[in-house]
């Protein structure tokens, strides 16, 4: 019946190109000691923010999923936070 | 000879009891590493810490961090002794490298409740030539800084793509205040996401296969930690 209508505010915008900010400055250490640096990287759901958002790269991605995971292991970070609404 | 390695250890006691008789631990479990290990390198008291999530019934726990070198065979010896260890709630044995080294001397030269909260003193001038401009610089705005460098070399950069060209050129006004506008705009990246937005109507759904993911997250970080969690896993569950 009702065909749904594609909304133009929607549509997707071109992503900016960001370069990895940890290539930028090699002497940041991504490590699970340093939680205030990997809580920036997941979301107020406790999920690691995907890096088409955040602009790292594959290789810091990656490196940084593995010390989100640790953290949380070590109760330092939330596995996952329920929002009520 | 069998190969030497250097290992960072994470244990976290359980915070219930006497008070002196927990820091008593703590020497017990350091000299059991340093009878173990080939050489200990040293240890940082963390102090009672808050968890995220309780662990076996517990909502905190001390957190002691050592640091030492020894052969490939002891991580799993020492955590099958460190598993037998009542008031041990949850260890994590990982490789460590020459950063670990070069973090427990900072947190020897200024105690570690002041390195959390406010900027190191002198560690910070050590960094100072490298980011050049950051007057009172704690470790979390460095990389703000860089990302905001960028966008603005992104905009003096002339692209072929004029999309991205308005786009940008509408950002510069946003840039001054710092930190937390920086954070924002992420998260409201993904709130405007088409996708997500779209998902939304499907929201039942959704939610279940959120919650999904994050238990095979949890699963899936019980087979990253190997040696390390299982043990302590399984208590948590009980
Ligand atoms: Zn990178």
């Amino acid at each position: 019946m009702m065909e749904r209508k594609r909304n133009p505010r929607n549509r997707r915008e071109p992503r900016k190109h960001r370069k990895c900010p940890f290539c930028a400055n090699s002497h940041i250490d991504i490590d699970y000691k340093n939680i205030d640096l990997l809580k920036r990287y997941v979301n107020d759901r406790g999920k690691i923010i995907p890096r088409k958002n955040t602009g790292i790269c594959a290789k810091h991605q990656r490196r940084l999923a593995k010390e989100i995971k640790r953290a949380r292991f070590l109760a330092l970070i939330p596995y996952v936070v329920y929002t009520y609404r | 000879m069998a190969k030497e390695k250097i290992y960072e250890l994470m244990v976290i006691f359980d915070s219930q009891g006497d008070e002196a008789e927990i820091h008593r631990e703590f020497d017990v479990v350091q000299s059991l590493v340093e009878k173990r290990s080939t050489e200990f390198i040293g240890r940082a008291d963390w102090g009672l810490k808050e968890f995220k999530y309780p662990i076996t019934k517990r909502n905190s726990g001390y957190y002691v961090y050592f640091l030492f070198k020894a052969e490939i065979d002891t991580p799993v010896q020492l955590a099958h002794a460190l598993k037998m260890n009542e008031k041990i709630l949850r260890h994590m044995i990982i490789a460590g490298n020459s950063r670990s080294v070069e973090y427990l001397n900072k947190l020897h030269s200024e105690p570690i409740h002041k390195i959390e909260h406010t900027e190191p003193v002198e560690p910070v001038k050590e960094e100072l030539p490298i980011i050049e401009k950051a007057v009172e610089p704690p470790v979390e705005n460095e990389t703000i800084e860089v990302s905001k460098e960028e966008e603005t070399q992104d905009v003096v950069e002339p692209s072929t793509e004029t999309a991205s060209e308005i786009t940008s050129e509408s950002e510069p006004s946003n840039e001054p205040s710092a930190e937390i506008e920086e954070t924002v705009e992420i998260q409201e990246e993904i709130k405007e996401d088409p996708e997500v937005v779209r998902e939304q109507e499907q929201s039942d759904e959704n939610n279940e296969s959120d919650e999904n993911e994050d238990n095979n997250r949890i699963e899936e970080q019980k087979e990253i930690g190997g040696i390390e969690n299982d043990g302590a896993e399984k208590k948590s569950e009980e």
